[in-house]
């Protein structure tokens, strides 16, 4: 709980030091190239007050293949290596997203997210039996809120600062349940990465900093995210920070490219889900989950008559080293749709 | 388990609250971004030589909005700037005119008291007559741009600065929009093919 101090403090200070900023010096040349558009980031994602955004994000999730540490390890290696009865060999996560925005003014804007997985995993017996277990639904809604605390400009453009916050409502199962094969036709608890809610309150802060130039835009965001509890099931969700790079390029008035990067670290489960046989499979023991990952991503975004926005995203990881036994991360794809009103 | 779920309870009721804080009025960006335009117009128009100060008339918006310019000195000139929010006698004898978006009725009935020499600037999204403001912003893409009524300028005799005219977004002569411009509410008094000449490109 410790770590959401100085996340509070940080939002609390640069609050207090919110200050002014003018676009009078800003050349004539230079304020019809100011991008008024936030760039195609959702953390800071601010809009002009009064306005009103419907974002849809679909994403596509691919991990594969098993790995400790830094080390993919094959099936064979996991039989021979451990105990468990059942490994993982792949899950496919899709996820629709419907995030609601409003400015009340034109430093913040509220957000609420919507959010619906369908995952499947797919898995081989020690005997060398094949099984899928699937779950979905809709996961926990999230009420957010980005805030530009201060903004200022030099000769090349402006630099705005953020901070963000939400407060994550436990409304998505943790008790989603399949069958396998050893569960002689009966609904079992499924682990707790196939679960589409963490059960708990969780809290996130960020703090972020971007610069938007004539032709480009680039930033970065720091967040943190954590359970305040434990759930009904006797286990809290591990904890998460990242660190989110990006760089965008203004190919045309419209369509725009980008890059990214980004540092995520997630810590361990706490407590235990009892309904779970943690010597089965590696994914119900809570000491398979954590890690670190960085990622890198490319992106494009097209904006139609100042009012949709369609974008398209894809990042892969660079590297990760994953605590315990558990899936390695292949791909995501993102495809966006945004309506401003 | 009792007092864990008062502890959430309480601590998400901390972040709401937090969360609700910053939704209070602040300084509004876009009408920042406006007045640094208006900031510039003012600097790239010829003025006649006598003149001390330029009086400002900002209409339609809050009454803080052109607070960051009022007061700048642009070429030894003093901007002063009056918010007006309805018709009134003092609305003649401005130097420069600024409509905001939804100023559109105030607009169509000042015209007529809007002395020859004014300038006037329409907001983006203006939906009257934007052939009869001299200058007009424009949304181009994710860009807040501006253009200018060339006619309208010469019938007020204002001249601009070449770099203001190097700037300013093309307008292109078209007449696809000409049907929904006159549904949205375009000035009666402007015929057909002067609307044809003033539509800017989207
Ligand atoms: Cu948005």
């Amino acid at each position: 709980m410790k770590w959401f101090l100085p996340f509070f403090l940080a939002i609390i200070s640069h609050y207090s030091f919110a200050a002014e900023r003018n676009y009078l010096d800003f050349s004539l040349e230079q304020l019809v190239d100011y991008d008024i558009y936030s760039p195609p980031v959702l953390q800071s994602h601010i809009h002009w007050a009064g306005e009103l955004m419907v974002a849809y994000h679909y994403s596509h999730t691919r991990t594969d293949g098993m790995g400790s540490a830094e080390t993919a390890l094959s099936t064979h290696d996991v039989f021979n290596d451990y105990t468990y009865m059942v490994t993982p060999t792949a899950m496919n996560m899709d996820m629709h997203m419907l995030h609601f925005m409003y400015a009340v003014s034109d430093q913040t804007t509220y957000m609420l997210r919507l959010h619906h997985m369908a995952m499947e995993m797919e898995h081989e017996t020690r005997m060398g039996g094949e099984f899928t277990t699937q779950s979905n639904g809709f996961g926990d809604i999230a009420i957010s809120m980005n805030h530009q605390v201060n903004e200022w400009s030099d000769h090349e453009g402006n630099v705005r600062q953020f901070v963000h916050a939400s407060l994550l409502l436990p409304t998505g199962d943790i008790d989603a349940k399949d069958t396998t094969p050893m569960s002689g036709g009966g609904q079992v608890q499924l682990p707790y990465g196939m679960q589409l809610g963490s059960g708990s309150y969780q809290a996130r802060f960020g703090l972020g900093v971007d610069k938007l130039t004539a032709k480009d835009s680039f930033g970065a965001f720091l967040m943190a995210k954590g359970a305040l509890d434990k759930n009904d099931a006797g286990y809290r969700i591990a904890p998460e920070a990242s660190l989110d790079a990006w760089y965008q390029r203004s190919l045309s008035n419209n369509f725009s490219a980008g890059l990214s990067g980004s540092l995520t670290w997630r810590g361990d489960i706490s407590g235990r889900d009892d309904r779970l046989n943690p010597n089965l499979v590696p994914t119900a023991d809570r000491d398979n989950y954590g890690g670190q990952w960085a990622e890198m991503g490319a992106s494009v975004s097209y904006l139609i008559d100042g009012t949709y926005r369609v974008g398209m995203s894809a990042s892969l990881p660079v590297w990760q080293d994953l605590s315990g036994l558990q899936l390695r991360k292949k791909s995501v794809i993102e495809l966006i749709l945004e309506l401003t009103l | 388990m009792k007092r864990d779920f008062i502890f959430q309870k309480i601590f998400s009721l901390a972040v709401l609250s937090t969360m609700l804080c910053f939704m209070q009025p602040t300084l509004a960006k876009n009408s920042a971004l406006k007045a640094a335009y208006v900031y510039q117009f003012c600097q790239y128009i010829w003025w006649p030589d006598d003149k001390e100060d330029l009086n400002i008339a900002v209409v339609g918006g809050q009454n803080s909005d052109f607070e960051s310019i009022a007061g700048s000195i642009v070429d030894g000139k003093k901007l002063k700037v009056k918010y007006l929010n309805s018709l009134g006698a003092s609305n003649g004898g401005f130097d420069v005119y600024f409509f905001f978006k939804g100023s559109e009725d105030i607009f169509n009935k000042m015209v007529e008291v809007i002395p020859k020499g004014a300038l006037t600037i329409a907001d983006e999204g203006f939906a009257a007559d934007k052939s009869d403001a001299v200058l007009y912003l424009v949304r181009v893409g994710t860009k807040l741009k501006f253009s200018i009524n060339q006619d309208v300028a010469k019938t007020n005799s204002i001249g601009f600065n070449s770099r203001l005219l190097k700037v300013a977004h093309p307008v292109e002569k078209t007449t696809v929009n000409k049907g929904l411009i006159k549904k949205q509410g375009f000035n009666n008094r402007v015929s057909d093919d002067r609307v044809d000449s003033f539509v800017a490109k989207r």
